[in-house]
């Protein structure tokens, strides 16, 4: 009931004022590179989470392996660049491709399985995915790892040279609009009928496939649509980092990060999981590192057993809604 | 209409003690439609206890059905075995003359059956216009136009009294209101055979009132085939030409309401239930 006091602000609100803030934080980091790339990989994590969140949030399937996905869609353009010549914005298309397929080959069996136990087989794919880079050596190089993957070539618009090998800032904001794309790709699915039926499932399955929702469909497209989205950040992050190997691609950041940042901005927001990433990171960036340089990572434990003590609905929880249908009447 | 409802709630006060008059609510609404449903030899058993037991019945297209039987009868449980939330053990279904066990709930939902659930089972995160709105969507196979859709949402809100509160969470209504949800949703699918679990408990005896002629409405304006558990003895005899009497899951009698209570086998259920309860 104390939400009715509190500021409410519409989904597309917040999702502006959040990516007003994207874009204006380089001028606020003063364009420092070790700043913005920190913040490259805040909108990498925000990108993936929001994707996560399409699952976890809008479906209500938690995923514990969304590392799989990643990793996927990074070795995918790798792969296919340094092996094959591919242009990596092909890359990029290709990550997202591949890393909604490899969404199905476990979600067909894994949607069987009820919740805790479909979060672990996830998982449990995620590490399938990374022994397999670690031993199919002939495409992956196993645990040597891909070295000089080439970095997203120069854009040429006119006479504007836009380069992405020495510039943070050009991949800053590439990142950003990918983190954009994303977000409105979840923005408006959550807004059609599949997003009713998510939302249904979410709440029911099994009322939800009583009123005619086929649940297992429904499953799958939030599913395979998160798992694209989470590739292209995938792929984005080989030509980013320039170089991959088993244990950074899969790395099990991508599975448990994403779950911090949506429990801390706030699942039912969709922009809150992007709110998320910004302030761990800036939290870490800016309060830990600089008091604990070495234990910096515990305080995402504690920070989250304060965030879901405290506040459970995130940051964004309760003062964020999408505007629900039949308000106004 | 008010006051016709009021006559018809007095003469099913007398119903109980003398069953003549009952008959003519039968008589008005001749059920001699093909058969909608019919179930043969259907069995559930959940390890040695046999929740449903052989049961076999017919409901023609038009009928109003009542299922009653003491708790634990297996009512719940044959609802959920004809609308495809739970596997048979044996027997067999057939829905407009087609089998139908295996199906799955969307599947059944897409050819005309709803259920509503005995303990209410609203999306507690969507408003009440969105929970009848998935229904209008999801229903039914093939698109349909948003404004097909929005109207058909409108029609039900307002037929089922929640228009006022089509913005409103399910958690915060009250139970009768949210049982009222949950039919609404079922009705929003736009069922040919509509299977009603206990929507009247809870609901005190003012508001049962109003719901049967909403009831009879349905099955009168929109054709709907209605199969209703109930314990409320006395409102099953206000809308239903005929009622299953369920005990142990055994189907014990399947015949007109009024027969019903002069039934021996039936008097004997319901004072052994009371016993126990
Ligand atoms: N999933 C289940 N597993 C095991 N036993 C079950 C299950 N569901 C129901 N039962 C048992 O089957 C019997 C019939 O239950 P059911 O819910 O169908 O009764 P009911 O007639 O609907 O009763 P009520 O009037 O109390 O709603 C009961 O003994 C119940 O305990
Ligand atoms: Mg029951």
């Amino acid at each position: 009931m104390g939400n009715l006091t509190r500021a409410f602000v519409s989904e597309r609100t917040a999702g502006c004022i959040v990516t007003g803030f994207v874009l204006a934080l380089p001028f606020l980091l003063s364009f420092n590179p070790y700043y913005t790339s920190v913040f490259v990989s805040a909108l990498i994590l925000g990108a993936v989470a929001i994707a996560w969140n399409l699952l976890a949030g809008v479906c209500g399937q938690v995923s514990f392996g969304h590392a799989a996905f990643f990793g996927i869609g990074a070795y995918t353009s790798a792969v296919l660049v340094t092996k094959w010549g591919f242009s990596p914005y092909l890359g990029l298309v290709a990550g997202g491709v591949f890393g909604g397929l490899g969404s199905l080959i476990i979600g067909i069996p894994a949607f069987r399985l009820r919740g805790p136990y479909f979060a672990l087989a996830i998982l449990g794919f995620a590490e399938v995915m990374k022994l397999l880079a670690l031993n199919l050596t002939w495409l992956t190089e196993g645990s040597l790892g891909i070295m000089n993957i080439a970095p997203l070539p120069p854009l040429e618009v006119g006479s504007l040279k836009i380069d992405f090998y020495a510039s943070r800032t050009t991949n800053y904001y590439v990142v950003a609009l990918l983190m954009f794309a994303v977000y409105l790709v979840v923005y408006f699915l959550r807004r059609s009928n599949l997003g009713l039926a998510m939302s249904a499932v979410h709440g029911d399955d099994e009322t939800a496939a009583g009123i005619g929702v086929n649940v297992f469909r429904t499953k799958a497209i939030a599913l395979t649509v998160s798992a694209t989205c989470t590739g292209v950040m995938g792929a984005f992050y080989a030509h980013y980092v320039r170089f991959l190997s088993p244990d950074t691609a899969f790395d099990g950041y991508w599975s448990v990060m994403p779950i911090v940042a949506s429990l801390f901005g706030g699942m039912s927001a969709l922009i809150g999981p992007m709110a998320g990433a910004l302030v761990i990171t800036g939290l870490d960036e800016f309060v830990f590192k600089r008091f604990f340089e070495t234990g910096h990572k515990l305080f995402f434990g504690l920070l989250l057993a304060v965030v879901i003590v405290w506040a459970p609905t995130g940051l964004l929880g309760n003062r964020v809604g999408k505007r629900s249908e039949g308000d106004k009447r | 209409m008010k006051s016709r409802t009021n006559g018809e709630g007095l003469r099913d006060k007398v119903a109980g003690a003398n069953p003549a008059p009952v008959t003519i609510a039968p008589m008005t609404q001749p059920a001699t439609g093909a058969t909608l449903l019919e179930a043969r030899d259907l069995s559930k058993h959940f390890g040695g206890l046999r929740a449903v037991a052989s049961i076999s019945f017919r409901v023609r297209q038009g009928e109003i059905v009542g299922v009653i039987g003491p708790n634990g009868a297996g009512k719940t449980t044959l609802f959920a075995l004809l609308s495809g939330f739970l596997p048979a053990t044996s027997g067999e279904v057939l829905f407009e003359d087609a089998p139908i066990l295996g199906l799955r709930p969307d599947t059944l939902c897409h050819l005309g059956m709803a259920r509503t659930f005995q303990v209410v089972r609203p999306f507690p995160e969507m408003t009440v216009f969105e929970n009848v709105k998935a229904a209008a969507v999801f229903g039914k196979q093939g698109r349909r136009s948003n404004q097909e859709i929005l109207s058909d949402v409108e029609e039900v809100l307002r037929a089922t009294g929640l228009a006022p509160l089509a913005g409103q969470h399910p958690p915060s209504l009250s139970l009768p209101q949210r049982k009222r949800l949950e039919v609404a949703r079922a009705l929003a699918t736009r069922p040919k055979l509509l299977l009603l679990d206990e929507v009247l408990a809870g609901l005190n005896p003012k508001e049962i009132q109003e719901a049967l002629p909403f009831i009879r409405s349905l099955n009168e304006k929109h054709r709907v085939t209605i199969l209703m558990i109930e314990h409320n003895l006395r409102a099953i005899m206000g809308v239903c030409q005929r009622i299953l009497v369920l005990n142990f899951g055994q189907l014990i009698f399947d015949g007109a309401p009024s027969d019903a209570v002069e039934d021996a086998r039936v008097i004997e259920a319901y004072l052994g239930g009371q016993q126990h309860a």
